[in-house]
């Protein structure tokens, strides 16, 4: 079986290759999945290149952090699951491959559907979750806000938020999206018109004056500050990505007079908040709603493995640029 | 009596003027204070310059939010002073002036043997320090906290206050030659940072210093590069308190930082919190304060001092930075 290993940090694709591994076996509590797709996160390539906070010192190793399959093999005390389950391997369990061998224990059943979607399910919907739920006590009628709207995490919490009676205001950089965000059942959408002052003018006239006390921020940057300034006094800033590359800024004014805070969130600590049990009903949750088009993220575009360095080229592209998500499928 | 009024905007000399005052004139409630020095602080001189900051209707009025006097009358109600007294006068009560009259109830006493010049800086100074420890201060004893601008008068307060309350505290300084004063106080560690090194070789250098401690609470009032470098430092869950931005820049934060560690970032207005105190709390704060100068060698440095007469001399002193004015400026309004 063909898989990818990431052996050294640099350019992604000069430290990845393409390898060929034995078929594995698995160990009595393991199973063996093939993989139907496989999500490329921009925090894969960040692994790649060994940017600052996402060197690993593990090298060489099996990338991919998530994905959905099916077994072909299982462990002899393995009782749960079945040749030709559809699955999704638990995180982190290199799914940049044609088969992985993983624990039966935290495999989880799919359902139907369409794998490319159900592949971002793992990390970008459980994400969505923790962002709502973890940051301020919301009541339905309150309003949150967010930039990168239109990420899959963004279009995830305009669909949760909704069913919870949240309402959500999308920030997104140009208004050809507006369309498909209400469509969603987005309640304001606005574009960033690039500065605090305008963008908190533009959100104050979007949602007739309501109070913000929540604001996702998927950029950093200066976009960090234009969420901050949007918000009411006490309101709270939670930055969950990089997708400008650059550290998140935030003047003591906002802090002082506006007693804005900033946090970060990573669903590595909103797993280890929640037990097993919480964490199983919460992608079932997810699961159905991915399966059933409840929740849907857009695909930029689908590669075979042998196609990765193309795959990881269009990863790394910008906004309009890239359109959605790129997956890998590693057994086509 | 003399007093400084603020009569204008523009520069201080112009701005302000030296008056003639009606003597005071007690009641049975009050003390009467004779100052012996008050500080001039950044905000009065901000205050003189700037038109936007006081409407032209509210003068002129008598500037000065701190001081320490000597009680030489005391009300046939009062309780708790005697005339010889050290004490402080009600908080921004316009303290530059001769002689300040006020219930003795607002005012508080202040140890006979503490340095006027010192426990001048008590009722603003010191209790901003105070209170900003005590809002965000969770930690058990023997834990530590990191600060920049640790030479600053609220960042030597910090000092003493956590060495005070059993916590540790690492100190980031722009220079060297400031290691010795702080320790005085009660720093436990000090660090240089210019800016050159990256933010994990800063990082490391920290650790070198605290033995590998973890960082809890962080309190920043330099902003811009410096809150980043600061993050890095922090331990999974820390609180960095942002109360100044001495900088001018926007605080700039790694994501990584803020999203691994769940750092908590925020401000802190000490107005909100001071007014949840009652007058026995602030009481209670100054006598702390009180007798961590009388006590236990915490002081700021005093940068010059001058009488009334050289009132305008005192403001350009307060209008410098850096080595031209190290440490707090001082009017004394006796002389």
């Amino acid at each position: 079986m063909k898989a990818l290993q990431h052996f050294a940090h640099g350019n992604p694709a000069e430290v990845v290759k393409l390898i060929d591994l034995p078929d594995p076996e698995p160990a009595a509590d393991e199973v063996v999945i093939d993989l139907e797709a496989s999500a490329v996160h921009l925090a894969d390539i960040k692994l790649f290149r060994g940017d600052e906070g996402f060197k690993h010192d593990d090298l060489p190793r099996q990338p991919g952090y998530e994905g959905v399959g099916r077994i072909s093999a299982v462990g002899t005390d393995v009782t749960d699951f079945k040749i030709g389950d559809r699955v999704f391997p638990w995180w982190g369990t290199g799914t940049f491959a044609q088969k992985i061998c993983t624990k039966a224990e935290t495999t989880m059943h799919a359902p139907d559907g369409d794998a490319n979607q159900l592949a971002l399910m793992m990390v970008n919907g459980m994400t969505s979750v923790c962002l709502l739920e973890d940051f301020a006590d919301l009541k339905e009628g309150d309003w949150i806000l967010q930039n990168g709207a239109n990420s899959s995490c963004g279009r995830y919490l305009i669909v949760l938020a909704k069913e919870r009676g949240i309402k959500t205001c999308n920030v997104v950089r140009r208004e050809s999206l507006f369309d498909d965000l209400y469509a969603l059942g987005a309640d304001a959408c606005v574009v960033d018109p690039g500065t605090p002052d305008e963008l908190a003018a533009a959100v104050k006239d979007a949602t007739g004056g309501a109070e913000l006390r929540l604001g996702l921020d998927l950029v950093a940057g200066d976009a960090t500050t234009r969420i901050g300034r949007c918000l009411a006094s006490g309101g709270k800033v939670v930055n969950y990505g990089f997708i400008s590359g650059e550290p998140c800024t935030m003047p003591f004014h906002d802090m002082f007079f506006n007693n804005i805070t900033l946090t970060g969130m990573s669903t590595g600590r909103g797993l280890a908040k929640r037990d097993m049990t919480e964490i199983k009903q919460i992608y079932d949750m997810l699961a159905e709603k991915i399966s059933s088009g409840e929740l849907k993220a857009a695909i930029a575009g689908t590669y075979s493995l042998d196609q990765y360095t193309d795959a990881f080229a269009h990863a790394v592209r910008d906004g309009e640029d890239r359109k959605g998500k790129v997956i890998l499928r590693p057994n086509d | 009596m003399k007093a400084l009024q603020h009569i204008g905007h523009g520069d201080p000399a112009d701005a302000m003027r030296l008056v003639d005052l009606p003597d005071p004139d007690p009641g049975p409630n009050d003390i009467v204070l004779k100052m012996l020095a008050v500080p001039v602080h950044g905000l009065e001189v901000r205050d003189a310059l700037d038109p936007k900051r006081i409407d032209k209707s509210a003068l002129p009025r008598i500037p000065g939010l701190e001081g320490c006097g000597r009680v030489v009358f005391v009300g046939s109600n009062v309780t708790g002073f005697a005339v010889d007294d050290l004490a402080l006068p009600p908080p921004r009560c316009g303290t530059y002036q001769q002689f300040i009259t006020a219930a003795a109830t607002d005012c508080a006493p202040a140890p006979a043997h503490g340095d006027p010049e010192q426990l001048a800086l008590v009722l603003i100074n010191g209790m901003t320090a105070a209170l900003l420890l005590d809002a965000h201060n969770n930690l058990a004893m023997g834990r530590w906290i990191i600060q920049n601008a640790a030479g600053s008068s609220c960042g030597r307060w910090l000092i003493a206050l956590a060495k005070d309350a059993g916590l540790f505290s690492v100190n980031i300084v722009r220079r060297d030659d400031q290691f010795d004063s702080l320790r005085n106080i009660g720093a436990d560690a000090c660090i240089v940072d210019t800016g050159e090194d990256n933010r994990t070789a800063f990082a490391a250098r920290v650790q070198g210093v605290t033995a590998g401690a973890d960082l809890h609470l962080g309190f920043d009032t330099v902003a811009g590069d410096s809150s980043g470098r600061m993050a890095h430092c922090l331990s999974n869950d820390a609180k960095l308190i942002v109360y100044g931005d001495l900088s001018g820049e926007p605080c700039s934060f790694d994501t990584a930082d803020l999203r691994r560690k769940a750092l908590q970032i925020g401000g802190y207005r000490k107005s909100n919190h001071e007014n949840t105190l009652s007058q026995t709390d602030k009481r209670d704060y100054y006598a702390r304060l009180c007798r961590l100068i009388a006590d236990q060698n915490m002081r700021v440095p005093i940068a010059g001092a001058y009488t009334f007469d050289d009132y305008a001399e005192a403001f350009r002193h307060a209008r410098q930075n850096g080595t031209a004015r190290e440490g707090k400026v001082m009017l004394l309004p006796n002389g």
